[in-house]
């Protein structure tokens, strides 16, 4: 089965998100990724693929043992173009994903990563760079808000900075 | 996300980033969860590092919290100034940090189209800053090490005078 174009990263709290200029956004501990039982090393964080219209409604609703709602923030979206690009960049032993479905969860997938063998300079870097691209499907206290926000006049300043502070001394750091 | 761009890991001073932390008045910062943050405190408003301050308290790495101590540092010394010379916090959004798994710490500030993330390890040559952006501002990726504190400064300086 192909992958779709969008994985859901359920968020267990809703500290995992947090709110500027009335936006949104998912932070880094959102992508915390566990130890598992695989041989290469990898550590994975849970998802679900957005296989259809019905994905991320449950997500929404899954449970824990106990009955109560799992994700307590809500989900997040991230495309996976943007996984892919971090797959191509550090190569699929470093970061890949994959499907892994279980009984009841037909959608369940992992994000893989391998902090065995990565700088973890790096792999924070990709953490953060997931969050980045996560679009927030808020439960309940933030529903009027925009999922993502954006402060479009920063734009040409960032060029700004990135020019002045990254690309001309790329090595500074 | 288009580009990824990294500092080198060479030819740097290990330990330079724990020089004495940039302080107003110069005072030395003592270890553990003590106060050690800049004399200027605004209590009418929200300082934008106070969330990140109270990481403080979870540390058990010695390094890590003096490293941390050391950023925070200088973010509200470049803070400080915007807000003399402002006259407020105007537009600058909360840092927010937490402690990882592995015992690091991880701040973030996200700053609508793009965020900047520091990670703190026990190595200080581990330890560095993260930019990405969104579509609107290029799709960047930047990375580098903590080591230079000059920079790191100029960095914040610079990200701030732009909020």
């Amino acid at each position: 089965m192909p992958y779709p174009k969008n994985c859901i990263r359920g968020i267990l709290k809703a500290n995992f998100v947090v709110k500027n200029q009335d936006s949104l956004y998912a932070t880094a501990e959102l992508f915390e990724f566990r130890r598992s039982d695989k041989p290469d090393g990898m550590h994975e964080a849970s998802i679900n693929w957005d296989d259809d219209k019905k994905a991320i409604e449950f997500t929404f609703n899954q449970k824990k043992n106990e009955g109560a709602l799992k994700y307590e923030g809500g989900v997040a979206t991230l495309p996976r173009r943007e996984l892919d690009k971090i797959r191509k960049l550090y190569g699929p032993m470093q970061f890949n994903y994959e499907r892994e479905r279980r009984p009841g969860n037909k959608y369940h997938g992992n994000l893989l990563l391998n902090l065995t063998n990565m700088n973890p300079r790096i792999s924070k870097m990709i953490r953060v760079v997931l969050a980045h691209y996560s679009k927030i499907h808020f439960r309940h206290e933030y529903s009027d808000l925009q999922p993502t926000g954006c402060l479009s006049n920063l734009a040409s300043l960032f060029k700004s900075i990135a020019s002045k502070v990254f690309l001309k001394k790329p090595k500074a750091f | 996300m288009k580009n990824f761009s990294q500092g080198t890991d060479s030819n740097k001073t290990p330990n330079s980033f724990k020089d004495p932390p940039l302080e107003p008045n110069g005072s030395d910062v003592t270890h553990g969860a003590g106060d050690s943050r800049p004399a200027f405190s605004f209590l009418s408003e929200s300082i934008p590092t106070k969330e990140a301050w109270e990481i403080l308290s979870k540390i058990s790495n010695q390094s890590i919290s003096d490293q941390t101590k050391s950023l925070l540092n200088a973010i509200d010394a470049v803070i400080g100034i915007t807000k003399e010379t402002t006259g407020g916090y105007g537009r600058i959004p909360p840092l927010h940090a937490y402690l990882d798994e592995d015992g690091s710490v991880l701040i973030e500030w996200i700053i609508g189209d793009f965020r900047i993330g520091f990670n703190i390890e026990p190595n200080t040559e581990d330890s560095g800053w993260h930019m990405v952006s969104n579509k609107k501002m290029g799709e960047n990726t930047f990375s580098g090490q903590l080591l230079d504190k000059k920079q790191i400064i100029r960095l914040i300086d610079t990200i701030i005078k732009n909020i």
